[in-house]
């Protein structure tokens, strides 16, 4: 399980991360409160522990990994991947006053699903709504919709909606017709056109939470990083975000983290007028938008760093008199 | 005349201020490392004490991996060691401290820990200290007049094992969840170390309407990080079970009308087809 | 329709060994098809990165080809089941070729829906896995029903020629073609019981192809609309896809028509009369067609919401689309009806030629379908890669595609060897009868 090992390497932020251990624990020591969840035995997974002991000696010992928050903790394989984790309901909320194209959303989603560079689930577009309208940037993951145009159309069943809200693909099952490509209207799904770059994780353990590894001439796409709820971690965009811009969680506990501040879902949705992107498709997204007012930065701010060909396609939708497009 | 000699000594005071920070045949080549030393008692009562040694600063910000550290229990002048720990990738390193462990208290029930790092060919050496003292939390719920309160009282223990009231602790409370800590709401010991909190009603708990409630205090000078959980059935229940999606255009089953109609029409264009088949067996027997 | 004498004395050398020209040509056709196999071999091999296809193009030239052969398929069976449940019987020298047609560019047109699959090697999970929400999976049925039934319907009308051709006294073929006549045509005496059963078999198989085909170019037009995507998105899609099948295919009929005419030395039975007809149905056609596009553009052009704007837009930019959809009204209404329509322009090469023309406008319009709505999605591109932002079609699309047209001509040119490409015994059937009145009338050559 290289897959579950890298995460806490990558969180070289140090993330507040006192609180989320701590409440990892919860899960485990008081697991009669999560009884109505459906009970399996987790993979046993262990770390090895210093104890100071009663008479004065430090040992090393062998205890499991507090990190499970879900039961089972190893991401399922195969059909039982297709059904979701019981009681969850899986929602974004992105706080588009706090985005300054910082693009580590990207780079942690990349490294964390090992994408090659120019595949990106996770993509952070400059919009402009109308002539007169300032810019801003709108970071872009799969929106995981509840009535999603990309799995009505799979022939094979390869795409799934899961009853926590995932939208999901199978890339065992994948046939590579990019149905779902077209169909999603907010462009979310990328093809493996070439060999994608190998994973440290093997074939048989493949998990459509975990989307790794890839193949060549399937589909993928941004998997809402269940494999990392199940540990009570957050998704690598959102843990990567310097501007806590993301916030994450699960509806039925109405609460989203951000990885310093938690919030009740439904307040902050109130509170900022949080809006869902292009809601006249029907299409019913579970990722929520917080509008961008009262922005942290500048979106100018955003340009620095970019390469001149890419400054080139953001000077034509900022000068542009037709609002987003050039 | 003495002013003038007082500026030349300042200025070559200056020179070699500068020449110790640039050149680094006078500085050492060695990064400076920070040491942060933290307690932890954790809902189960486990407590740890971790070490984090860092080097660098902003982006070049790091762990120093593989160090030898120690840690000791400092009594009056004299200083036990009691663990000696190698850091991880991270530059931390972790000691749990098992249940019947009592680490050495003075007479007010605090305990002194100190942390010593040697430092080695590219790090120089660092070390801090940390005062322990053992917080513990009583929590409660009352309801009154239609209104509901989580009751807590927060007590240290002295040396002798008598429990104390702490006052003026500021107490976080918050509820479990998958990601973090949601918080409720933060409330002040009074004189006897006690407070109440009026909780809100429309918390979402699980399929019972069980909340976990956490009080906490966060790295606090005296407490370290300590928390304690209860569970209350204050919540409102959320149905944990797992319905099946109704048949969709996006579920794995089809609804049946469109499953009908696919059948009615194949049916009616494949019948068709066999017969006119049926007439070409009954041309060629037709002989 | 004059009455002319046919008889499988005519045709029977045509079908004897061939020459060397022959299979000088059939080798020819299949060194092009070995080229378009060679290059889906390397499509398999590297991955669809040597493709012009990208993210957000996700499909390129592969589904405007399926959907153009497709739809050359349907204008076949359509004009040989009328011609058989209609009794009309001018049609009768033409069905055969119909046929050849709706078959051959079936079966060519069907893989290039396949030729956009990323995993060639999971073709089976169609079946295995299939949903039956997909349009895709609507497709694949209602594509394999219309392929068999229309193999079938070209069997059927050929069963009375194998039965002349097994007769035939002489016939110079191999022996395993003989037997291969003999085993084809099912004990056919031609007693009149055998006539009514045939017939019966005829009549029950054109009623079922006819709405087996309209459903089946209905539910490739639901490929796109059922998307959520400007110029797709469109509740009139269907009917203008059909409209545009039948267009298309009677265009290429007409081609066909015209080659074998000049080719087999055919002016006895493919007559000016023909010309008349299928012209007369070739400008009626422009009409619906014109009609539809028009009703498919102005109102989305009169609304002018954001999405469409932007893609008609792209329409009459001359960087982007405006040369190919200039091409595509130019060749596809402007032209067919000026020639059409106007009686001295009306010559039977004129007519063949507006209609090649309006063949290749067709192809144009699939690509304008399938391309531009790919390159305006709701999102907009932010993409500083070129190939991600622009469909290109690369050499190995071309090459497929060139081939796919080699293997329609390929079976052509061995169908018309199997049997005769004028259906002996349909013909003579007509023979005695009336000849069929239409006002249109096309100048002779």
């Amino acid at each position: 399980m290289e897959k579950q090992e890298e995460p806490s390497n990558n969180r070289r932020r140090f993330l507040k991360g006192t609180i989320t251990l701590g409440a990892a624990a919860i899960a485990t020591g008081a697991g009669t409160v999560f009884g109505n969840r459906e009970e399996s035995t987790p993979a046993p997974k262990t770390e090895k522990v210093k104890v100071l002991t009663t008479d004065g000696k430090v040992i090393e010992i062998d205890r499991p990994v507090d990190q499970c928050k879900i039961d089972p903790c190893v991401p399922p394989i195969g059909k039982e991947a297709r059904q979701g984790i019981p009681g969850r309901s899986f929602v974004m909320v992105i706080d588009l006053a706090r985005c300054k194209n910082a693009r580590k959303c990207i780079e942690g989603c990349q490294e964390g699903h090992n994408l090659s560079p120019d595949q990106e689930w996770m993509k952070v577009y400059l919009m402009k709504d109308n002539p007169d309208g300032e810019p801003y940037w709108l970071p872009r993951n799969c929106f995981h919709c509840d009535n999603p145009p990309c799995v009505k159309v799979c022939p094979v069943g390869a795409t799934f909606k899961r009853q926590d809200n995932l939208v999901l693909v199978d890339n065992n099952l994948c046939i590579g017709c990019k149905f779902c490509v077209v169909a999603c209207p907010y462009s979310v799904r990328i093809f493996n056109w070439k060999t994608p770059p190998a994973s440290d994780v093997p074939h048989e353990q493949y998990s459509p939470e975990v989307s790794l590894p890839a193949q060549i001439g399937t589909v993928s796409k941004c998997d809402f990083c269940a494999d990392r709820a199940r540990e009570g971690k957050l998704p690598y965009c959102a843990v990567s975000c310097p501007m806590g811009a993301i916030y994450y969680g699960d509806k039925n506990e109405d609460t989203v983290f951000n990885g310093s501040e938690t919030v009740r879902f439904s307040e902050i949705i109130k509170d900022r007028a949080g809006y869902r992107y292009r809601e006249e498709l029907g299409t019913k997204p579970n990722v929520y938008y917080l509008p961008p007012v009262n922005k942290m930065f500048d979106y100018e701010s955003g340009l620095s760093d970019l390469s001149e060909e890419k400054q080139k396609v953001y000077d034509e939708i900022r000068n542009s008199k037709n609002g987003n497009h050039k | 005349m003495k002013t003038t000699l007082n500026r030349y000594l300042a200025f070559i005071a200056m020179l070699l201020m500068s020449m110790a920070i640039t050149n680094p045949g006078i500085c050492q080549k060695k990064d400076r490392v920070r040491m942060k030393l933290s307690y932890t008692k954790d809902q189960k009562g486990e407590r740890s004490i971790a070490i984090t040694l860092t080097a660098g600063s902003g982006k070049s910000m790091h762990g120093v991996q593989n160090g030898t550290v120690s840690l000791l229990a400092v009594e009056g002048d004299s200083a036990v060691t009691i663990a000696t720990l190698q850091t991880d990738t991270l530059g931390t390193a972790k000691l749990y401290l098992e249940n019947g462990y009592l680490l050495p208290k003075s007479a007010d029930g605090i305990s002194m820990i100190s942390g010593t790092y040697d430092g080695d060919d590219n790090y120089n050496s660092a070390s801090n200290e940390l005062q322990i003292s053992d917080l513990n939390f009583a929590i409660s719920f009352e309801e009154r007049d239609s209104i509901k309160y989580l009751m807590i009282t927060a007590n240290q223990a002295d040396a002798e094992g008598n429990e104390l009231p702490v006052e003026e602790l500021d107490i976080n409370i918050g509820v479990d969840r998958l990601f973090s800590i949601l918080p409720v709401g933060e409330v002040t010991t009074d004189a006897d170390g006690w407070a109440e909190l009026e909780l809100p009603d429309d918390l979402p708990g699980d399929a019972a309407g069980t909340l976990t409630f956490v009080a906490y205090v966060d790295e606090h000078d005296m407490f370290g990080t300590v928390k304690s959980a209860v569970a209350k059935d204050w919540g409102i229940p959320v149905s944990y079970e797992v319905k099946p999606l109704p048949r969709q255009l996006f579920t794995d089953e089809a609804p049946f009308w469109m499953i009908a109609s696919v059948f009615i029409i194949l049916i009616g264009a494949w019948y068709h087809f066999f017969l006119s088949i049926s007439k070409l067996i009954k041309l060629k027997k037709a002989v | 329709m004059e009455a002319v004498n046919i008889s499988m004395q005519e045709f029977a050398p045509r079908l004897e060994t061939p020459s060397r020209k022959w299979y000088l040509w059939v080798a020819m056709l299949s060194i092009i098809s070995l080229v378009g196999i060679y290059a889906l071999v390397m499509q398999i091999v590297k991955g669809q990165v040597i493709t012009g296809m990208r993210d957000n193009a996700v499909w390129g030239i592969y589904t405007a080809n399926f959907v153009f052969f497709m739809g050359l398929s349907y204008a076949g069976a359509l004009v040989s089941c009328a011609a058989q449940l209609l009794r009309i019987k001018w049609i009768k020298p033409l069905v055969r070729m119909a046929e050849l047609l709706t078959v051959s560019s079936l079966i060519v047109g069907a893989p290039f829906i396949l030729f956009c699959l990323g995993r060639l090697d999971r073709i089976h999970y169609l079946f295995i896995y299939g949903r039956i929400q997909s349009p895709i999976t609507w497709d694949v049925i209602a594509i394999s029903t219309d392929l068999v039934f229309c193999i079938a319907f070209l069997y059927f009308t050929n069963i009375r020629d194998f039965a002349r051709l097994r007769d035939y006294p002489n016939l110079k073929v191999a022996p395993w073609r003989k037997k291969l006549y003999t085993f084809l045509a099912l004990n056919y005496r031609g007693t009149p019981e055998q006539k009514k059963y045939l017939h019966q078999a005829h009549d029950i198989m054109a009623a079922i192809i006819i709405p087996t085909a309209i459903i089946a170019y209905s539910l490739l037009s639901l490929i796109f609309s059922m998307s959520l995507r400007p110029g797709w998105h469109s509740t009139i899609f269907s009917p203008y896809f059909v409209v545009t099948a039948g267009y298309s295919g009677i265009a290429l009929l007409i081609v066909i028509m015209w080659i074998y005419r000049k080719t087999h030395k055919l002016e006895k039975y493919i007559t000016i009369l023909h010309f008349n007809y299928l012209g007369f149905g070739l400008i009626l056609l422009t009409f619906i067609y014109a009609y539809f596009s028009f009703s498919e553009y102005f109102s989305d052009w009169y609304n002018q919401t954001q999405a469409y704007s932007l893609l008609l837009e792209k329409f009459f930019d001359f960087n982007q689309f405006a040369w190919l959809s200039l091409f595509h009204v130019v060749f596809a209404i402007v032209v067919p009806i000026i020639v059409l329509g106007f009686p001295w322009l009306r010559t039977v090469k004129n007519v063949t030629l507006v209609a090649l023309f309006i063949v290749i406008a067709l192809w144009v319009k699939r690509y304008l379908i399938v391309v531009p709505t790919l390159e305006t999605p709701f999102i907009p591109i932010q993409d500083v890669r070129p190939e991600y932002v622009k469909y290109s079609i690369s050499w190995v699309e071309w090459a497929l595609s060139i081939s796919g047209i080699a293997v329609i001509v390929l079976i052509f040119t061995i169908g018309s060897k199997i049997s005769p490409i004028i259906p002996v015994s349909e013909v003579a059937d007509v023979q005695n009868l009336e000849k069929p009145e239409i006002l249109f009338k096309t100048k002779g050559e």
